[in-house]
């Protein structure tokens, strides 16, 4: 049995993992954008194969460096060069506007009308408020941000003013 | 330990980050940004792949081939669904109801396997207290419930306070 090595290398693993996110700063793993997470995933997968020592610890450092290294790169670059930005996170698209459904950018994001209504409510927008949207987007992030037209705003407490004049 | 094979290590660890970011690019953001469940799947199927590729286990040409299937298949389930035609319902389920006029839905609770804690429960999350509130809750493809509420429950908008004002002179 080497339940101890098994232990130790767990050890060495969290150890390496901590140590290369807090180097690579919060935002390089903070699933910014949908590749973020899969690399997190990746990581995660490389570890199991170290800890059953079906790859030695050295391998399994080189590989760990490597991803991060090569993510931290192009982060560093991206944000230096827009269009190196749009090329690895793309754009944000414009799914909604005025209330109407755009077609074009929900045919880029393969976003149904069904799908853009669920987003919607998302935001407590029922279906025959729409016209309460001003735009929605899908963002880079994969989330979709949904903005009211100025009137359709929640009051603010400067508005109150315009009642109690 | 042979420098050489840590070098195709790292090179192999280069080559899936590459592969990685054009699959993620070509799928589009909202696969793996915004989850319905299968999404997830995907994403974790993809993500649990690539060990065996960047420690060489398996040859480059496998795992491409393996996760250009996986990713080809995924896009094609995302036109089905961008095309509305009866498959999204099937690949994807349809919201369940769970609050109508202020009332717990049994039959979406039932579906979605949701007792009137979990719903109250989610309530809350989104800041409402009063079921009465609510028009309308349901738990949507993505697993995140939805609320929209009762007119008289809604904050009030600006158009509210100064009509005139409003809709005509947006």
């Amino acid at each position: 049995m080497e339940l101890e090595r098994i232990a130790v290398r767990a050890m060495i693993v969290y150890v390496i993992l901590l140590g290369l996110i807090r180097v690579s700063g919060k935002r390089t793993l903070a699933q910014a954008t949908p590749f973020d997470f899969v690399l997190t995933l990746i990581l995660g997968d490389l570890i199991d194969d170290a800890l059953w020592a079906e790859v030695p610890l050295a391998r399994f450092v080189v590989a760990v460096v490597a991803l991060t290294v090569t993510h931290v790169l192009v982060a560093w670059a991206s944000s230096r060069s827009e269009a190196l930005d749009r090329l690895i996170e793309g754009e944000s698209t414009a799914v909604m506007e005025d209330g109407d459904p755009l077609r074009a950018g929900r045919r880029r994001e393969r976003m149904s009308e069904k799908a853009l209504a669920c987003e919607v409510r998302h935001a407590g927008i029922d279906h025959e408020d729409w016209p309460e949207v001003r735009a929605a987007h899908v963002e880079c992030s994969g989330t979709v941000s949904v903005l009211r037209h100025e009137w359709a705003r929640p009051a603010q407490k400067k508005d109150a003013a315009r009642i109690t004049r | 330990m042979d420098p050489h094979e840590l070098l195709m290590t790292a090179l192999r660890a280069l080559g899936v980050y590459v592969l990685m970011l054009v699959v993620i690019r070509v799928l589009g953001k909202r696969t793996v940004g915004n989850f319905s469940a299968f999404d997830l799947l995907v994403a974790l199927m993809l993500g649990e792949m690539v060990d065996e590729i960047i420690y060489g286990d398996v040859s480059i040409v496998q795992g491409v081939v393996a996760i250009g299937v996986v990713a080809a298949l995924q896009y094609g389930n995302e036109w089905l669904s961008y095309w509305d035609h009866g498959f999204d319902a099937i690949l994807e389920g349809t919201p369940s109801v769970v609050v109508r006029n202020g009332v717990f839905d049994e039959k979406g609770m039932r579906a979605e396997r949701m007792n009137a804690k979990e719903v109250m429960a989610q309530l809350r999350v989104l800041g409402v207290d009063d079921i009465r509130e609510v028009k309308q809750a349901m738990v949507e493809n993505d697993g995140v419930v939805s609320v929209l509420k009762e007119d008289w429950a809604q904050a009030v908008r600006k158009a509210d306070l100064a009509p005139e004002r409003g809709r005509d002179a947006r």
